[in-house]
């Protein structure tokens, strides 16, 4: 009966670990539901998460969108590698906000972007 | 978490109610347990960022086709051509027709345009078979 229990308190332990680092990392956000998706790709990417407001996060850390530039050039690693650019973003989230960052993106060189969705 | 025999007893003579705690762990244990099988796997959508200044500068002879997607009147309207239509479904048929699929698509973003539409536009454009969706934000 005492392993059966010590079993069960470390996959709640683990449960309890995965979905609180999965919510910070996510940010909240509901990402957009299509009819067609390609599947994710293996390699870790760049992410640039976009919530519901705009607000923007680079690799995790919240960056302000007027210091989006700076941002993206303070990450060295992030241009001189072939790194995948990934765009988490939120469904209810305006094209304005995306654009802008898509727009400093292909200044800094980045012409390709995967964006994250859920298949119907 | 191994229980001693001592500490055991000492529960025990504390009335503390192990069946019951045993009960709430499992429930506990099946909540996790559903709700990570309940997450939808995530898949990608792959678009190539062209800025507008760039786009217009190279015109060659086979031009990609291209969709415009503007808010007018707190609705989106998508322009394909000279076509301007506000359903998604016939945007659909409409690229479903186009015969040169090689050239690839240009999805021109005007501001105010929920994501999700967006992303919506591109999946079909790949569904439909083109391999070079390129995404033209317009900040304008």
């Amino acid at each position: 009966m005492t392993p059966m229990i010590d079993v069960v308190f470390l996959l709640i332990i683990f449960f309890l670990a995965v979905s609180q680092s999965t919510r910070a990392t996510q940010a909240m956000i509901v990402v957009p539901t299509v009819f067609f998706g390609d599947p994710q790709s293996e390699t870790k990417p760049f992410l640039i998460q976009i919530d519901s407001q705009g607000n923007c996060r680079l690799q995790g850390e919240r960056t302000s969108n007027h210091k989006l530039e700076s941002a993206i050039n303070s990450f060295s690693e992030f241009k001189h590698s072939d790194r995948q650019v990934v765009l988490r973003c939120d469904r209810k989230c305006p094209s304005q906000f995306v654009n802008q960052i898509l727009r400093v993106l292909n200044q800094n060189g980045i012409h390709s972007i995967q964006t994250i969705v859920v298949e119907d | 978490m191994k229980l001693k025999a001592s500490s055991r007893q000492n529960a025990q003579s504390l009335g503390m109610p192990l069946v019951g705690m045993i009960d709430v762990v499992f429930l506990l244990l099946i909540y996790f347990l559903v709700m990570s099988a309940w997450q939808q796997p995530e898949k990608q959508l792959t678009a190539v960022i062209q800025s507008a200044a760039i786009q217009t500068e190279a015109v060659t002879d086979l031009e990609p086709s291209v969709i415009k997607m503007n808010s007018r009147e707190g609705s989106v309207v998508f322009q394909y051509g000279t076509r301007n239509t506000k359903e998604l479904f016939t945007l659909k048929e409409w690229i479903q027709k186009t015969q040169f699929k090689d050239n690839g698509i240009q999805v021109h973003v005007g501001p105010d345009i929920e994501f999700e539409l967006v992303t919506q536009v591109i999946s079909a454009c790949r569904a439909i078979g083109f391999q070079k969706v390129i995404y033209v934000p317009i900040t304008d």
